[in-house]
């Protein structure tokens, strides 16, 4: 192994590792001071400034002033940054916060390490296309860790702190004292009747929908229209789909009255695009030469569809209409001026009448917290929320994946 | 006689969006025949029967550029990562990862925003509370990237094998592939993946409206992400449970606003994608 | 994981080498290729000579493609692929652990079956190329000189900066011909070139291959006999994976030793 390769490693390890302090600085708020920032700085620009000299001297190879330029930048940070105040004020621009100078110096190392580590795959590779090829990957690398991060950091919050608060009492009664003791059982039973009944609502409508596309429909305005409708209805936020159940459903058809149907109505309108997407994709998959070859056997186009085209799609079909109602379970804005109350509402009894729901209870306690003593509940409703949604959305993922490979 | 059934069917999706915006444009109309432009001004004061909505217009626009810096970059990443590099094994548990987080309900990442990411913040900068511009930005980056993922993840994959074997076979690395081939040319797709998630960060608002503060006034300086603020979705969820008469029907109003601003973004992502499409399928 | 490790701090080694015979261009040596568990390349052994053009034929299914693919490696683009065997190029072995895809790539240029020229001007397909390898040249030389020989600068001079797909599909692929030539390559790979395209366009492709020769190796698939006959100096027969006869095209096509061959030929065949 050369001196050059070695180098390099040391320059990424030193470098990932220094990123990782200052990254862990900034989460745990603890204090990085001066000289510590100053001192992993100066490590990495001593790495640079010995990679790029002895690349020179070894190949000659004009490329490598690239380290000497950068380690030279590091340098200069490290200096410059004896200048950086205790604490950065700044009220004087009537914005109130103040950031601390350990969070720059933080700052810093964990810029300055992802950068280091990032272009210390240049000599590693000779400075040939290969150092930006993997250079590039190892960006990519972080990106997707730190787009799952959240997940795993939501879920490991939501789990830690709403254990406790799931017991056989929180599972079985309703709130007791604005939610500080008690339960959720009216609101578990009403969120599942809600997405029941808009299962019920939707599977016809959005199928229906699915199997005009994609079995009837020849390309024109009609269909271009539809679909268009579909992308729209998929994009538009679900308060508005709130306003929309409170002025139509709820004002108009049940005079002004709350009620479980209203919110159902409402959610099956705010799914209808995500199932008809899901069922159409389904109904696409199933070859054409199936079609071709019952229609040549006289079936008609009906009985077609109904016996060839979608017992085969019917898991595809179900799937989307499944992760729908995920997404229905866990709204808020929808169902909060068609359909719930916090409190009063009881097990649902009748369709005409206002329910609770596992969603609308959580931002209800999340108001009271710092009022009284809710917080446990909340989380324990969060986690509750979350394993109800996130137990659909897997079942549906897990269903979709067991019949993707049919054809 | 069948086909028609479905025909009617499918109608329904077109008479939603008519409906949704009549009824609205129904309870909207007495606030903007009363106010007229004052609806964008940006006094928001009930008992002077002030109503202006120019801070939430601001706030919805803020949240979602800010939004956008967080997540453009990671989200174009990791659809690059999964498109481009990840062995199909990878890609196998990645996807569906990713579909969960989706999945999560905006009322918890509001609730863990507010409480996690909003009492972190208060103490790092010492601000005076735990609403912010600042966290908001962060949380609905976060919502945005699963759609932007799966969008760019598509339009990338769509492009066809045959004009990445084209240049690999000109000696171009894999890197320079997708940087000089693969990406422009799913640039329209890119896009419209990058609308949505603008779309998605405008409509959000459980979430928005727990961790921003729903505080009607526009920040100062503009730029300040360290301030409460208020959002069109925001507004409109915490005024409709406590208000009567006249402010439904501003808060109305502000439901037209952010239906056509979706509406709109919608289309235009649409034709892109359509765009991205036709480049490929149309000429071979 | 190790392994893989191990390859990396690997120090650069030189290259095997042997002595290439007079004239000859590529050598492939005992070649097998395995797509997953079906084996679709059986022990090939040719000699290709240069500033020649070589057709490959027979029935589709036989593995034209992936042996073409394996003169400049890129079936390592399909992950299922495995490959033993060696193949000289110049002396170098280009299947050889320290040999570098991408370079064998530059060396070793190839056209598509179907034309896919990038959805970008005209002149920036021609330099992409040169981009990509770092060439430093004069961009408005590269693109001039590459279209003449590929013979489409009379018909494009005037819209360089035009999309290549507003093209027809004759003239995609003689700008895809003038993109591999721009680096100038040793050898041009062509996968049925001709076979998307009108008898006019096909003509035209077919007297550019004659030209080509005189500066370039050029080796042909095609599942078109008249077509190796009119163009190729020699041809190779593959049946079910194999090479079964491998000559002179006029003694291939007049005189051919294997009875499979013959058959083929003839057209007495499934
Ligand atoms: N990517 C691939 N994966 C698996 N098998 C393949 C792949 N490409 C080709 N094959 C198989 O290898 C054999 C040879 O294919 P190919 O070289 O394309 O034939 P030709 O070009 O002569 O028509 C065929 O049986 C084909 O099915
Ligand atoms: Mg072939």
């Amino acid at each position: 192994m050369s001196l050059r390769k070695l180098i390099s490693i040391w320059l990424f390890v030193v470098s990932v590792v220094i990123a990782g302090m200052g990254f862990w600085a900034i989460a745990t708020q603890a204090q990085i001071g001066y000289w510590t920032m100053a001192g992993s700085l100066l490590i990495i620009s001593l790495t640079c400034y010995a990679s790029g000299i002895h690349h020179y001297v070894t190949k000659k190879n004009r490329k490598s002033f690239l380290m000497l330029f950068y380690g030279s930048v590091v340098l200069t940070v490290a200096a410059l940054s004896i200048y950086i105040p205790s604490v950065v004020d700044l009220r004087p621009w009537e914005i109130f916060a103040r950031i601390p100078d350990h969070f720059f110096f933080s700052m810093f190392m964990v810029v300055i390490g992802v950068l280091s580590s990032y272009l210390s795959f240049r000599p590693f590779y000779d400075y040939k296309k290969e150092g930006a090829q993997y250079g590039a990957y190892y960006l990519l690398h972080i990106s997707i860790f730190f787009t799952l991060l959240p997940l795993f950091i939501i879920i490991f919050n939501i789990i830690t702190r709403g254990m406790g608060g799931i017991t056989w009492e929180f599972l079985t009664e309703d709130i007791v004292r604005m939610g500080e003791d008690g339960g959720v059982y009216p609101a578990i039973l009403g969120t599942l009747a809600m997405i029941s009944l808009t299962a019920v609502i939707v599977l016809p409508l959005g199928v229906g929908t699915a199997i005009y596309l994609a079995e009837y429909a020849r390309k024109g305005l009609a269909v271009r229209v539809i679909r268009t409708a579909v992308n729209i209805l998929q994009g538009t936020p679900s308060i508005v789909h709130g306003l929309f159940g409170y002025a139509f459903f709820v004002l108009i058809v049940f005079n002004g009255q709350k009620s479980l149907l209203a919110g159902a109505l409402t959610l099956a309108v705010l799914t209808l695009p995500i199932v008809t997407r899901s069922a159409e994709e389904a109904l696409n998959a199933v070859p054409g030469d199936l079609r071709d070859a019952s229609l040549a056997l006289g079936a008609t186009k009906w009985q077609t569809i109904k016996k060839v085209v979608l017992p085969p799609s019917l898991p595809g079909v179900l799937t989307g209409t499944v992760l729908g109602l995920g997404r229905a379970a866990g709204e808020t804005a929808p169902i909060m001026f068609t359909a719930v109350y916090f409190s009063g509402a009881g097990t649902p009894s009748s369709l005409f009448r206002p329910i609770q729901a596992l969603p609308y209870h959580l931002l209800s306690l999340y108001r009271l917290v710092g009022y009284r003593d809710v917080e446990g509940q909340a989380w324990a409703t969060a986690l509750l929320l979350l394993i109800i949604v996130l137990g659909i959305n897997i079942t549906a993922i897990m269903v979709r994946e067991k019949y993707r490979q049919r054809f | 006689m069948v086909h028609m059934t479905f025909f009617g069917i499918a109608t329904f999706s077109v008479l939603i969006i008519f409906f949704i915006f009549i009824f609205l444009f129904i309870e909207a109309y007495p606030a903007i025949e009363m106010f007229g432009t004052d609806l964008l001004s940006s006094e928001w004061n009930v008992s002077r029967n002030k109503f202006g909505i120019f801070p939430a217009i601001y706030g919805s626009v803020f949240v979602a550029i800010g939004a956008l810096i967080v997540a453009v970059p990671l989200g174009i990443g990791a659809a690059t990562y999964l498109s481009e590099i990840a062995p199909n094994r990878v890609r196998m548990v990645l996807k569906p990862l990713i579909e969960l987080l989706a999945g999560i309900p905006s009322i918890v990442y509001g609730f863990i925003g507010a409480i996690l990411l909003g009492r972190f913040l208060y103490d790092t900068f010492g601000m005076r509370g735990v609403n912010s511009f600042l966290a908001a930005m962060l949380i609905l980056g976060m919502m945005a990237l699963p759609i932007i993922i799966s969008m760019a993840d598509d339009a990338m994959k769509a492009v066809p094998k045959d004009l990445k074997d084209a240049s690999l076979a000109l000696g171009a690395t894999k890197w320079q592939t997708t940087r000089k081939v693969t990406i422009p040319a799913a640039i329209s797709g890119i896009s419209s993946a990058v609308i949505m998630g603008m779309g998605r960060a405008i409509g959000e608002t459980m979430a928005v409206m727990l961790i921003l503060g729903s505080v009607m006034r526009t920040p100062v300086p503009f730029f300040n992400v360290f301030s409460t603020g208020n959002t069109l979705t925001a507004l409109i969820a915490i005024q409709m449970g406590e208000s009567h008469g006249i402010i439904i029907n501003v808060l109305f109003t502000a439901g037209i606003m952010l239906f056509v601003i979706v509406a709109i973004m919608s289309i235009i992502s649409d034709i892109l994608q359509t765009r991205t499409t036709e480049k490929f399928e149309g000429k071979r | 994981m190790i392994r893989k490790l191990k390859e990396l701090f690997k120090e650069e080694q030189s290259c095997q080498r042997i002595e290439m015979p007079i004239d000859k261009k590529m050598l492939v040596e005992d070649l097998d290729l395995w797509y997953g568990k079906t084996k679709a390349l059986k022990n090939i052994n040719i000699e290709l000579e240069e500033n020649k053009v070589t057709a490959i034929i027979g029935p589709s299914g036989c593995g034209k493609s992936t042996l073409l693919r394996c003169l400049n490696r890129m079936n390592d683009t399909i992950p299922s692929v495995r490959v033993e065997g060696k193949v000289w190029l110049d002396g170098y072995n280009i299947y050889d652990e320290v040999t570098d895809c991408v370079d064998i790539r530059r060396k070793v240029g190839m056209v598509f079956q179907k034309p896919n020229p990038f959805p970008f001007s005209i002149e920036n397909n021609i330099y992409y190329g040169c981009q990509v390898n770092g060439i430093d040249v004069d961009k408005g030389g590269v693109v001039e000189r590459s279209l003449k020989q590929a013979a489409l600068w009379d018909e494009v001079k005037d819209r360089l900066d035009e999309n290549a797909l507003s093209l027809s599909g004759g003239q995609q692929q003689r700008l895809c011909i003038a993109r591999a030539l721009a680096i100038e390559p040793d050898v041009i790979l062509m996968d049925e070139p001709c076979s998307a395209l009108d008898p006019i366009a096909t003509a035209k492709i077919e007297d550019l291959i004659d030209e080509l020769k005189e500066y370039y190796t050029v080796i042909i698939v095609t599942h078109n006999m008249q077509q190796a006959a009119r163009v190729s100096d020699y041809t190779a027969y593959m049946y079910l994976g194999e090479l079964i006869e491998f000559g002179e095209t006029t003694q291939i096509f007049e005189n051919p030793q294997e009875e499979n061959t013959e058959r083929y030929i003839t057209g007495r065949f499934g």
